[in-house]
Order: C-alpha cells, then sequence, then structure tokens
C-alpha cells in the first residue's frame, strides 16, 4: 500500500467507503431502503412474538432478555435511520474566494519523532492556504523541537500539562490567530489537497468544523488493526455519511477543520472529558452551529497495533462516550441530534448485551432455567431467523462489504470496556486520558484479554456439562449457543494470543524526502 | 592453428537392428506379434478346457473333483510366476542365469512340499500322491515362466505361443490315457507333463542363442539380474487377480464360495487371454519414440478391445446361459458377471500400462500403487459384508484404483519426461499440476466410491426398470397417463436396458456413470467461476458427496439433475464471461434436456435467468455495451423454449390424467423421511434438514434431530460472512440453489409432500462449489486451507458412510433381501401380498415367480384371494404413510384363518409369514 499522502491510495484501500461514484446513486438507494424496510418488518415480526405473556418463562431472565433485545432492536434502528440517508448528492466544491490562513495543530505527547516528523513534513506541503503548522509538544521533547525546526514549523510547549490532549490545543489556540484550524493526531499525514477538499465548506458561515475520515495505514497487515478498521470503516462509511445528511456528525478529534471563531465561542475543547471532540461537537451543535463531513480520505493514520493499545483506545472512548450521556441528554438539541447522539454515545453499552446472551445457556445449562416458555424451536427460528439475517444483511450492503468478521468478534470479545466503563461512569469514576500507542507492540498479551478467556473457559464448561449430561435436543441447542459464543470470545481474543513478535518495530509511513523508517 | 574436432558416429552397446526412434517396427507387425501369442494362448486355455471335460467323462465325481482341485493349486502356483516372466521379458538377458536358480529353487521346494505331503494332503482334500505330483511340478514352474519371457523379451511370438500350445497338447496326448488308467493322479502327471513340454519346446527354442554380457562388470552383472521391481509388480497384479477366490473360500459359507469360485473363472476367462499382452509388449515398450508408443497403443487397444467385449457379452448374457454352462446351481453368476468381468478387464488394461511404465524405468511408483490396490482389495474382502457380490464389488474397486493410479503415474511420467526434453535445466515440472491427470484419477476414485453399493432398489427404481423394459412407444403412453416425469431420463433408460439388460448394477450404471461425470464437472465450473484451486477442492468434494453418491446409485433421474445443474451453470458463467453465442445456445440446450429429465430444473433455470437479468442490468446502468451478449442470451432462451415446446403437450396430458385420477402432485410421495409427517406442516426444521440433507447425506431421525438442534451454528456462519465480499458467480450459486428451495417450501405448504430433496437436488452440486470456494479461500495460507478443505472433505466422507451402512436411514429400503427370501421360501403356489398395493413392481423384479396379491380392497376380500393349502406371505412398507394400517388390517384377518410363522424386519420393510 502506497503510505506516501501525495501518492494515489493503492486498491487496497476502498475509497469508495468514503467516496460515492459520480454515477446515479438513486438506484442503490432504493435497494438500501427496500432492504431497511424489509429489516423493520422483520423486527416487528420477531418482537410481536417474543413481546407476548405467553413467552415469560423465568421472569428475570426475560426481562433480561428483552432489554438486551430492546437495546440491540434500538441500536439495528438508529442504524438502519443513519444508513437510509446515506447517498446524498453533494453539490460541487467551491473555493474559498480568497487565500486564508490555516493553523495546522499537531498535538504529541511522548510519540516516536519517526510517526510524528511525516505528519509534520506533510502538513506543511498542504496546499490551498497559507498554512502555519505548529508541534504542540506535551512531552517537552527537544527531538521534537528538532522536528519542528527541520520542517519550518513552530514548536509550542507549556509549562502546565493540564487537561491533556485539549489543553495542550487549548493552550495553541491562544497563540495563533488563523481564522480556521486543523487539528491533527501526530500519526495522521494528511494529502496535500487535504485543505483543497475541505475549505470550501466554510463559505457557509454556519458551518463551524469540517470533519474527514480516519483511515489506518496499517489495516493491510491483519490482526487487530484490520479489525479495528472493519469498525471504523462502518462508522466512517454509512454512518458517518448518514450523521452528515442529517447534520449530525461530530468531531472525531483528528483530521478536522474548524472555524476559530466557534471553537472560540464554546470556550475552546473541553478539557474534562475523555472525549473532548464528542463533548465539543455537543456544545457546538447546541449552539446552532453546522458540522460538515467530507466523505474522502484525506489523510493517513495507524490504528493500534495490538490488543493493548485498542482495549486502551476502546476504554477512553467508551468512558468518554458514556461520560457525555448526561450533557446529550441535558444539551438543547434538535430531536433527531439528540437521538444521534444518544445512539452514539449509548452504543457503548452494548457490552452488557453481549454478557446477557452468554449468560443465559449457561444458565439455562446449569440451573435449567430459561427466559422464554412456550417457544418451540421451530417457533423461534421462524421468527428470529428473518431478523438476524436481514439485520446482517443491512449491515454489510451499508457497509460495502467493509465490515468483517474480525471487527464483529473484536468487538464481541471486548464487551467487557463497555461493562467497566459504564460501571465507571455510573459511580463518578474519573479515567486517565491515555495516549493510543503507536508502537508496534507485542502480539502477545494473555493478560489484555483475561476477562474473554474466562468467559470463553466458562462457555467451554457448560457446553462440555450440555454434551456430558444429555444428548437431548434442548441440551444441544444450548450447548451449541455456548460453543457459537465461545468462538466468537476466542476468536477476539486471539488477537492477543499469536506468537511473540519483536517489539518496538514502528509502522512507517514514507514521504518523500523524509529517511524512510522501519517498515512492519 | 586449427583444430579439428571429428565425429564418428559409432553405435556403443547396440546392434544395427534395434529399433531407433525414427526406426518404428510396422503396426501391422505389432498386431501380429499380439495376435499369435493371443492366439496361443486361446489354443492353450480351450486345450486345457477340452482336456478337463475329457477328464469329466473318464473319471467319477470325485476324481474329477480331485483333478480339478489339483489343477487350481497348480495354477495357484504358477500365478505368482507370471511376474518371472515379465521380469525375463524385461531383461531376456537374465533369465538363463535366474533359470539355473530357479531349478535349483524349484527342486528344494519340491523336496519340501513331497516330504508334507502327508500332512498337506488332509487339509487340500487330496490323495498323498496327487501331493507328490504337485512337488515334481515344482522345479519345471520357475524356468517355464522364465524362458516364455525371454522369448517374449527376444520377439519371437511364434517360439512362445509354441510353449503355450505344447501344454495341452501334450496333455491331451499324453494326459488323457494317463487318466484312463491311472484315474486323477494319472490326470494329474498329465497336467505337469504337459508343464515340463512347454519348458522343453521353449529350451529347444533358446538353443545356442546366448546372449554374452558385453558391459564392465558391475554392469553386466546388474543386467543379468532380474528387474526385481518388475518381477514384484507383475506378482502383485497376479495377487490381485487370483486373491479374492482364495478369501472367499475362506470367508464365505460354501454355497456363496461356490458360487463365487465359478465367477472367478468365467472372470478369469478375460484375465486369462489378457495375460501374455503385456509380456509381449515390454520389450518393445522401453523402446524411445515412436516404437515404444505403438507398441504400447496396439497393446492397450487389444487389451481394451478384449476387456470391452467380455464386460459387454458378461453383461447381455442370458442368466439361462449361466445356467446352461455352469450348472442351475451358478446361475446368480449372471447378476455379477459384467462388474466382475469388467474388473479382470481393468486388470489386464492395469498390466499393459503398468508394463510401459516399467519399461521406461519408472516401476517404484507402480509398484507402490499395485501394492496399495492389493491392500484395499484384501482390507474389504475382510471387511466388507461377507457375500460374492461384496468380494466381486471389492475386487471391482481395487482395480479400479489400480488401473487409475497405473494410468496416472503413466501421464504423469510422459508428460514430465516429454518436459524435461522441452525445457531447460532449471525448469521444474510437477505432475500433480497437471489437470487432466489429476481430475482423471478423482474421477476414477469417484466412480470407484459409486460402484460400492450397499442397498438393493426401491420402489421408484422397480417402477423405472418396469417402463424401461416396456416398448419405448408403451413406456411413453405409460408415462403419460401414470407417472409425472418428463421421458428424459426414461429414455436413456429404455436404451441401457434393451442393450446391458435390467440387473440391479446395470439399471443403476447409466445414473453410476452420470454421477460419476459430476467430478470433473464440478471442476469445470469451480474452475471457470472461481480459479483451479475451487476446482480441485469442488472436485474433490464430488468424490465423497453424499447425495451425488446416493442418486447415482439411483436408477432415477436425480443424478443427471445435478449433471445438467453444474453444466448449465458452468456453461452460462462462460457465456456471462466471453460473450459468445454458441455459449448461451449451449446454456439453452442444457436447461432444455435439465426441463426433459425433472420438470422442476425449471425453477433453477429461472433462478439462474434471473441472475442474468441481473447482471444486465448492472451493465446497463453502467452503460456497458451489452446488446450483443443481450441478443446472444435471447437466442439461447429461443433455442431452449424451441426444444422445450414439443414436451408441452406431454406434461399437459400428464398433469390432466394424473389430476383426474387424483394422484400426481396431491399423493403422497413413496418415501419416508421421517420429517415430513402426514397431516404437519412444512416448519423450519425441515428446511434445515434438508439443507444438512443436500450437503451431508440421509441419516437416521436422532442423527437428524440432534444436528438439528445445532442451528446456532448458522448464526455464526452468517457472522463469518461478513465482509467475504460478493462475486457473481457465488450469487448465481446460491440463487439458482436457494431460490427453488424456497419456491418448494411456498408450495409445500399446500403440497407438503412435495418438499422433498429430491426434487431441488440441483442445489447439491451448487451449494458443493460455494463450500468448495469457501473452503480454499477463507483461511490463509494453503495449509490453513488443505486443512479447512481437507476438514470438509472427511466430514462429507463421514457422512457418507454413516448414509450408506446405517440401517437406521430412512431411506433405505430392503426389498431385496426380504423378496429374495420370500422367493427362496415360497413355493410355486405360495402368494404374497402387498401391503400397500404399489409394492408390486418391486416384487415382480425381485421375485417375479411368486405370485403377487395387492392390498386392493377390503382386507376380507384380500384374504379371501389367497385360499387354499398355501403360505401366505405379507410383505409391508411405508409403515408411516399408512402401511401399518393397511397390513394389520390384513394380518387381522389372517390370524383368524391361519397361523403365524415368521416374522422378519428388515429396514422399512416387515414380512411376515403364515401357514
Amino acid at each position: 500500500m502506497s503510505l506516501d499522502p501525495r501518492l494515489p491510495l493503492d486498491a487496497d484501500t476502498d475509497t469508495e467507503l468514503v467516496t460515492w461514484p459520480a454515477d446515479d446513486r438513486p438506484r442503490s438507494r432504493l435497494g438500501t431502503a427496500l432492504l431497511l424496510l424489509l429489516a423493520l418488518a422483520a423486527s416487528v415480526w420477531y418482537f410481536g412474538w417474543l413481546l407476548q405473556p405467553s413467552r415469560v418463562g423465568n421472569v428475570g431472565l426475560f426481562a433480561l432478555l428483552v432489554a438486551a433485545e430492546l437495546f440491540n432492536l434500538c441500536q439495528a434502528a438508529g442504524f438502519w435511520w443513519t444508513a437510509s440517508r446515506d447517498g446524498r448528492r453533494r453539490s460541487p466544491l467551491q473555493p474559498l474566494p480568497d487565500i486564508v490562513d490555516v493553523d495546522v495543530l499537531v498535538p504529541v505527547y511522548g510519540e516516536p519523532v519517526q510517526v510524528v516528523e511525516p505528519t509534520i513534513a506533510a502538513a506543511t506541503r498542504m496546499q490551498g492556504a497559507r498554512v502555519h503548522v505548529a508541534l504542540l509538544d506535551d512531552g517537552d521533547d527537544p527531538h521534537m523541537r528538532a522536528v519542528a525546526q527541520r520542517h519550518g514549523a513552530r514548536y509550542i510547549t507549556r509549562t502546565h500539562h493540564t487537561g491533556a490532549k485539549a489543553g495542550n490545543i487549548n493552550h495553541a489556540l491562544r497563540l495563533t490567530r488563523s481564522p480556521l484550524v486543523v487539528v491533527l493526531d501526530c500519526d495522521h499525514v494528511p494529502r496535500a489537497d487535504f485543505l483543497m477538499k475541505t475549505l470550501g465548506e466554510f463559505r457557509d458561515q454556519r458551518v463551524a468544523y469540517v470533519q474527514t475520515p480516519q483511515c489506518y495505514a496499517n489495516q493491510g497487515s491483519g490482526g487487530v488493526p484490520a479489525a479495528a478498521w472493519a469498525q471504523q470503516a462502518l462508522f466512517f462509511g454509512p454512518i458517518a455519511r448518514g450523521k452528515d445528511a442529517l447534520g449530525a456528525m461530530f468531531c472525531a478529534g483528528t483530521n478536522v477543520v474548524f472555524r476559530r471563531n466557534a471553537l472560540d465561542g464554546v470556550g475552546g475543547f473541553p478539557e474534562r472529558s475523555l472525549t473532548e471532540d464528542f463533548q465539543l461537537s455537543i456544545r457546538l451543535h447546541e449552539r446552532g452551529w453546522r458540522s460538515v463531513y467530507v466523505p474522502e480520505v484525506l489523510a493517513l493514520g495507524l490504528g493500534p497495533e495490538d490488543m493493548a493499545s485498542y482495549v486502551s483506545q476502546q476504554l477512553r472512548w467508551s468512558r468518554g462516550c458514556l461520560g457525555a450521556l448526561p450533557s446529550v441528554l441535558r444539551a438543547r438539541l434538535p430531536l433527531r441530534l439528540r437521538l444521534q447522539y444518544l445512539l452514539s454515545s449509548m452504543y457503548f453499552l452494548s457490552g452488557w448485551t453481549v454478557l446477557i446472551y452468554m449468560s443465559l445457556p449457561v444458565v439455562r445449562i446449569f440451573t435449567g432455567m430459561q427466559p422464554l416458555a412456550s417457544a418451540s424451536a421451530d417457533l423461534f427460528l421462524i421468527h428470529f431467523a428473518p431478523y438476524f439475517v436481514i439485520a446482517l444483511g443491512a449491515v454489510a450492503r451499508c457497509g460495502r462489504g467493509a465490515y468483517t468478521f474480525g471487527g464483529f468478534a473484536l468487538a464481541a470479545s471486548t464487551w467487557w470496556v463497555h461493562v467497566l466503563s459504564s460501571l465507571r461512569a455510573l459511580l463518578r469514576r474519573s479515567g486517565r486520558f491515555v495516549v493510543t500507542p503507536k508502537q508496534a507492540g507485542s502480539t502477545w498479551q494473555p493478560s489484555v484479554v483475561w476477562p474473554s478467556l474466562l468467559v470463553a473457559a466458562a462457555l467451554a464448561s457448560a457446553a462440555s456439562f450440555a454434551l456430558v449430561s444429555s444428548r437431548s435436543p434442548s441440551s444441544l441447542n444450548n450447548a451449541a449457543f455456548a460453543v457459537v459464543h465461545m468462538v466468537l470470545q476466542l476468536t477476539g481474543a486471539s488477537y492477543a494470543l499469536r506468537p511473540r513478535r519483536r517489539s518496538g518495530r514502528i509502522v512507517s509511513t514514507a514521504v518523500e524526502g523524509v529517511p524512510a523508517r522501519a517498515t512492519a | 592453428m586449427v583444430t579439428t574436432t571429428a565425429t564418428v558416429d559409432r553405435p556403443v552397446g547396440k546392434s544395427a537392428a534395434q529399433p531407433t526412434a525414427d526406426n518404428a517396427p510396422p503396426l501391422r507387425r505389432l498386431v501380429r506379434e499380439q495376435g499369435v501369442v493371443i492366439a496361443g494362448q486361446v489354443i492353450s486355455g480351450l486345450g486345457n478346457f477340452a482336456f478337463l471335460l475329457a477328464a469329466l467323462r473318464l473319471v467319477d465325481a470325485r476324481g474329477f473333483a480331485r483333478l480339478a482341485t489339483f489343477l487350481a493349486l497348480y495354477l495357484l502356483l504358477l500365478m505368482p510366476l507370471f511376474g518371472l516372466s515379465a521380469g525375463s521379458s524385461a531383461r531376456p538377458d537374465a533369465a538363463a542365469r535366474s533359470a539355473r536358480r530357479g531349478v535349483i529353487a524349484g527342486v528344494g521346494a519340491a523336496l519340501v512340499l513331497a516330504a508334507a505331503s502327508p500332512f498337506v494332503a488332509g487339509p487340500l482334500h487330496l490323495p498323498v500322491a496327487m501331493v507328490v505330483v504337485l512337488a515334481v511340478a515344482l522345479p519345471a514352474a520357475a524356468p517355464l515362466a522364465l524362458v516364455r519371457g525371454r522369448l517374449f523379451g527376444e520377439t519371437r511370438p511364434w517360439a512362445a505361443a509354441a510353449t503355450l500350445v505344447a501344454e495341452p497338447v501334450v496333455r491331451l496326448g499324453a494326459g488323457l490315457p494317463l487318466v484312463a488308467a491311472g484315474g486323477a493322479v494319472g490326470g494329474a502327471i498329465g497336467v505337469i507333463a504337459g508343464g515340463y513340454a512347454a519348458w522343453v519346446v521353449g529350451l529347444v527354442a533358446t538353443r545356442g542363442r546366448h546372449r554374452p554380457v558385453d558391459e564392465p562388470s558391475a554392469v553386466g552383472e546388474a543386467k543379468s539380474r532380474l528387474p526385481i521391481v518388475t518381477v514384484a509388480t507383475f506378482v502383485l497384479l497376479a495377487v490381485v487377480q487370483s486373491q479374492d477366490v482364495v478369501f472367499a473360500n475362506g470367508l464365505l459359507p460354501a454355497r456363496a464360495a461356490g458360487l463365487f469360485a465359478a465367477l472367478s473363472t468365467v472372470g478369469g476367462i478375460v484375465a486369462f487371454a489378457t495375460s501374455t499382452v503385456p509380456l509381449v509388449l515390454l520389450p518393445r515398450a522401453r523402446e524411445p519414440g515412436r516404437a515404444g508408443r505403438h507398441a504400447t497403443r496396439v497393446a492397450l487397444a487389444i487389451t481394451v478391445g478384449i476387456a470391452v467385449a467380455a464386460a459387454a457379452v458378461g453383461a447381455v448374457l442370458p442368466a439361462q446361459v449361466y445356467a446352461d454352462v455352469l450348472g442351475p446351481r451358478y446361475a446368480g453368476v449372471a447378476q455379477l458377471a459384467a462388474p466382475y468381468l469388467a474388473a479382470m478387464g481393468l486388470l489386464g488394461i492395469a498390466r499393459v500400462v503398468a508394463a510401459r511404465v516399467v519399461s521406461r524405468g519408472n516401476g517404484r511408483l507402480v509398484l507402490a500403487v499395485a501394492a496399495g490396490a492389493a491392500a484395499l482389495q484384501a482390507a474389504m474382502i475382510c471387511l466388507a459384508m461377507r457375500t460374492p457380490r461384496a468380494v466381486a464389488l471389492s475386487t471391482l474397486t481395487a482395480t479400479v484404483v489400480l488401473t487409475s493410479g497405473v494410468a496416472v503415474v503413466a501421464i504423469a511420467r510422459s508428460r514430465r519426461n516429454a518436459a524435461v526434453q522441452r525445457v531447460s535445466e532449471h525448469a521444474s515440472v510437477v505432475w500433480w499440476r497437471s489437470a487432466p491427470a489429476v481430475i482423471g484419477a478423482m474421477t476414477i476414485a469417484g466412480l470407484g466410491v459409486r460402484l460400492v453399493i450397499t442397498r438393493g432398489l426401491w420402489l421408484d427404481e422397480a417402477i423405472s426398470v418396469t417402463q424401461a423394459r416396456m416398448g419405448y412407444g408403451a413406456m411413453l403412453h405409460n408415462l403419460r397417463t401414470s407417472d409425472v416425469h418428463p421421458p428424459g431420463y426414461f429414455t436413456l433408460l429404455w436404451g441401457w436396458v434393451h442393450i446391458f439388460g435390467s440387473g440391479p448394477l446395470s439399471v443403476r450404471l447409466p445414473s453410476i456413470l452420470v454421477s460419476t461425470l459430476l467430478v470433473p464437472a464440478l471442476y469445470l465450473a469451480g474452475r471457470e467461476m472461481y480459479g483451479r484451486r475451487t476446482g480441485y477442492t469442488a472436485a474433490a468434494l464430488g468424490i465423497a458427496a453424499p447425495q451425488m453418491v446416493w442418486y447415482g446409485q439411483e436408477a432415477r433421474m436425480y443424478a443427471l439433475f445435478m449433471l445438467l445443474v453444474t453444466l448449465s451453470a458452468w456453461v452460462q458463467v462462460r457465456a456471462l464471461r466471453t460473450g459468445r453465442t454458441s455459449m448461451w445456445v449451449a446454456h439453452g440446450v442444457l436447461c432444455a434436456l435439465l426441463v426433459y429429465t425433472q420438470y422442476f430444473a425449471l425453477l433453477v433455470i429461472v433462478a439462474q435467468q434471473l441472475v442474468t437479468i441481473g447482471i444486465f442490468g448492472a451493465r446497463l446502468r453502467r452503460r456497458e455495451p451489452v446488446r450483443r451478449e443481450i441478443i446472444a442470451w435471447l437466442l439461447g432462451m429461443l433455442v431452449f423454449v424451441v426444444l422445450v415446446a414439443p414436451l408441452v403437450p406431454f406434461a399437459r396430458d400428464q398433469y390432466d390424467v394424473n389430476q383426474s385420477a387424483g394422484k400426481g402432485f396431491g399423493a403422497p410421495t413413496a418415501t419416508n423421511n421421517g420429517i415430513v409427517q402426514p397431516g404437519r406442516t412444512v416448519s423450519p426444521y425441515v428446511v434445515i434438514a434438508n439443507l444438512l440433507w443436500a450437503v451431508w447425506g440421509y441419516h437416521s431421525n436422532t442423527i437428524m434431530t440432534a444436528l438439528g438442534a445445532l442451528w446456532p451454528a448458522g448464526m455464526l456462519l452468517a457472522l463469518a460472512l461478513l465482509g467475504r465480499g460478493r462475486s457473481r458467480a457465488t450469487t448465481l450459486c446460491l440463487v439458482a440453489a436457494l431460490l427453488p428451495i424456497a419456491a418448494m417450501y411456498a408450495i409445500g405448504v399446500e403440497k407438503r409432500f412435495l418438499f422433498d430433496l429430491r426434487y431441488f437436488i440441483g442445489c447439491v452440486p451448487l451449494l458443493l462449489l460455494v463450500l468448495a470456494r469457501a473452503a480454499s479461500t477463507w483461511p490463509r495460507g494453503r495449509i490453513g486451507s488443505s486443512f479447512l478443505a481437507g476438514g470438509v472433505a472427511l466430514s462429507l466422507v463421514a457422512g457418507l458412510i454413516d448414509q450408506q451402512v446405517n440401517g437406521d436411514n430412512p431411506r433405505r429400503y430392503d426389498f431385496a433381501p426380504a423378496l429374495h427370501r420370500i422367493a427362496a421360501d415360497a413355493g410355486p403356489t405360495d402368494q404374497v401380498i402387498l401391503a400397500p398395493a404399489y409394492l408390486q413392481d418391486i416384487a415382480h423384479y425381485y421375485a417375479p415367480a411368486v405370485r403377487q396379491v395387492p392390498a386392493l380392497g377390503s382386507p376380507t376380500s384380500i384374504v379371501a384371494r389367497t385360499s387354499g393349502d398355501v403360505h401366505v406371505f405379507v410383505l409391508a412398507s411405508f409403515l408411516e404413510l399408512g402401511g401399518t394400517q393397511e397390513s394389520n388390517a390384513v394380518m387381522s384377518v389372517l390370524r383368524q384363518h391361519r397361523r403365524l410363522i415368521a416374522h422378519w424386519r428388515l429396514d422399512n420393510v416387515r414380512v411376515w409369514e403364515f401357514a
């Protein structure tokens, strides 16, 4: 894969994911709409059967099952609603009438020079505006100063390192003056036409920020980066495009251009949130500002290289988004925006549903209790199967095949991250902002996935017990469910159970004129 | 200073008479060489046969039995020595030296046998004197084989034929008087005298023709030894020929062993007739270039001709001929003659190919194949059901494996040799990349699997046979007025039955062969759709795919249905890829053939065309030029319509007649599928069951219930499909496979018995193609994909074994053993009541001589038709579909008038015997 951001993306990058061809989209939208209507009908078919008094077996288990199913139905319906708005035609972008000044802020905190330098170099080469690049070093690293000097960028540091990334950016905002501000994570290398493809959106004076997708340059290396990318591809694909159509796209923290006035109006980045970008977006939307999403890959970054990095990232995101729930509920937002923010925040409760689903067969096997009564297997199948299959089909179609089994398994196996984050949010335990490591770590990290392994062991025990104690169809069925969940847990955990790899290698992004780093 | 190098052409170690690549002997000469020897062999056989016939009249029965036993032992001892003949034919130089060793070894063995004769005579049921005579034969046995081989190797067919003819001449001339004078012992002396006479003739023929070895000592030493690999290979081939009768004698009951011995005698004719062909070939086959190739082709043509003729004669000859020639007790040989003769014919072919390969110095692989085939045969005989048919089929399977294996080695080696000559020294050629060789071997393996039949005919097959036995017009009328199927398959079966007869194997052979062709068809389709790796995987899965084997062993149209669906899909993808009009026309023809095979194929055809329309639509949306292709497709559809048009009135007549008679689509299928019960709707579990059957075959209800409970695995499969991408080929396969299922499910809601896998059996090869694609591409790397493909294949094999041998398989109907037993136990006036009445076709097939009383009308009237001092049998089946009620009603009346004396329970068949 070409990692020089100024070269065309090669076939490995699905540009269709984040752009759409110039041909007629309505036919595809029609197919998607039909599928989504079918999904709605299937859910009515299933829940109409499920939510009947005669279905109640064990009351507690039934309540848990229904809660989990309804939660997932809400998430699914939200996805269908959002994806149904995908495909909006975008009018050709008109450039700004004048050449403007743009501050490009690159916050850094302890990342390797080899990761940061290409970003700085590429940022200085962006075209379409007078670019003022600033390296915001919260680590006070002289090597970073040298990098900045090498590329003619400004080196900004501060005395008091408070507020993590948000504080770092806010500090820089006070020292810079350009009317437009670009924020780039230090590993996201922008293309030369980044500004040319985004600045024109600011012709609309109501636009507060223009967000572009994150794209992992290391997705092709398989394992965690590929699985994480599958999740990102679904979000930055149909979900983000749909949110954009609804005017609800939130800031993702990097690859984004801000209008300084808008930032000043809300007091800059919130410094008390782990997901300062999410919180900022709420504030801006509350003030009536608009957001725009440009669905074209204009910068290439690095996804989490290993399980520890992924878990760290997910902990931060889940804690931050769940922590923002009160803000969402309190904010004065139009209904569609509120619902969109709720959907995004509450996604990080889905780990609870995974826990419930995994528990049910175990409880049934060991105690005989089950949530459903008066439900023969074929009746359940005839109602559940269409709902399940069509919902999966909707994800596959809307995601254009980007969402993979690996991505699903990774999400399912990190259910405990959501559970932990929601408990912390409930207990108002503040989290710590941890920079997602950019270095390729070890692929042998069993300590990171111990919850998944523990659950897998429990499921294996339950399945074995079921098979040993009885070969009745009911036992086999529950054992099968247990095995399915076990496979999902182990598949996700397997990313941390691979043969040891030499740690400390740095994934490179090669940029013309800059010595290439060692490649993965 | 200019130096020149003069080269002198000087043949080293070769005589001027040696043929070169450009100096191949003419074909006529090659044919004459083979013909002379074969003639000698035939004369020898006929002469020996005449000797036996004459001896039969000169000695009493006991004496003749002893003489026959002696002759069998003598031939059994000589059989392995066939390897010596082959070795000395390959290396005539070594014959003389080896002959001396043979004499010494023979004398030693003779002394041992003579000394042990008192102890051996008892178990052999022979007098001691005859055992001693047998011992006397030993010193000449090996030298005779060697001298014959030397004569073959020196390309002296007349002399070799003389040694063959000498045996019966002496046996008839001197042996018969000895029989008259000394009885069986005299006859035994006459037999070995013939052997010694042949040896003497050979010695005379080779007198003064000592060939000195003038190579350096090491090479000379090597050339004076028989090629061990060649000898061992042909010994093993002789073992394959004869070990089955040895095992049969030891494992089978007396009557069955006798039947098999008679069968072996019949098959031995072919083996005997072709045994000299490879020996004559050996010296020619090692010649380079066209000389060797021509000689091989002549030998192959002769052997194949003999094999095919023998198999055809064996299949066509009526059972009465066998009974007349072999005796009434051996009339059962007729049913097994064709496959056993085919097996012996294949053995002859294998010998010829082996001769070619070993003569080119590549004998080790052939030796391994021969050893494997011999081991396989022995294992199958020991492990299989102990019947003559099982032993015969074991031999057939072993010879199929042997022939295919030897052929693959030969093709691969010839290609490798040719490639080595063509390419540079840095090129490497791996034989397993030769697709025809690999697919050929897979196809032969698939044939072998399908020839292992573990069940008799069932009802629908018997109906097919009844119809096929009619005149063609009568058959069409019968189909039109009482059946619901189109005439395509029945036409094929009608022709086959009228040529090859209507024995159980014969009527199934068309389906067996058609189903075998699914293996290369899957390769072609898989390669066209996805690539070579998927093609290989699909073909490998097709070898043991349970449904392909099951319906490949059934005299019905379903195997043909599957083959045509596969070919149709292949051609369709090819047409979409190339846009050629000829491909679309071929697709139209195949679609028409599908409709002529099974009406429900229309659902598959509709699904295929929907995919085609969708693809054309997508191309049109992208503004691609497709006009020409659409016209070609329409032309193909026009061809389809034109070809199917004559069938429409036929189908219409069928529909009208069957609907007015209350039969046809409204009537239950004569199948106990165990899932669709009368009165119950078609449930999702039925769909799951049918999909499981489609891939893993038919199993007991217990197994199916258990498998159905594992449906959550389907959720995992659905999740695993995320992100796999989409291909038009997969879309085509899945739509063509699943749309008919969905349609049949919808029809099944109203006509529940129509939701049966047979009616959408076309989904099987399509699902296998998708499965092959997944198995060969989902895992990363070749090791992973090999593991997954191997695992899938193993699961299919496991499903196949359970399907074929599990007596609880609800699709198994043991009509054959039930009716055979009825036929064996019933007297000329005894009767069998058939409950339900539509069992008459199967009853007529297996027990034509037993008077049948269909269970039509009230039980009292049924029983009234069985009055008299006779035994009454009640044959009941399809018990879950009302057979129980009928049979119980009949038996309750029978019990009032008769005494129940026997009750047999077989798979889905019950028999009661009343006196």
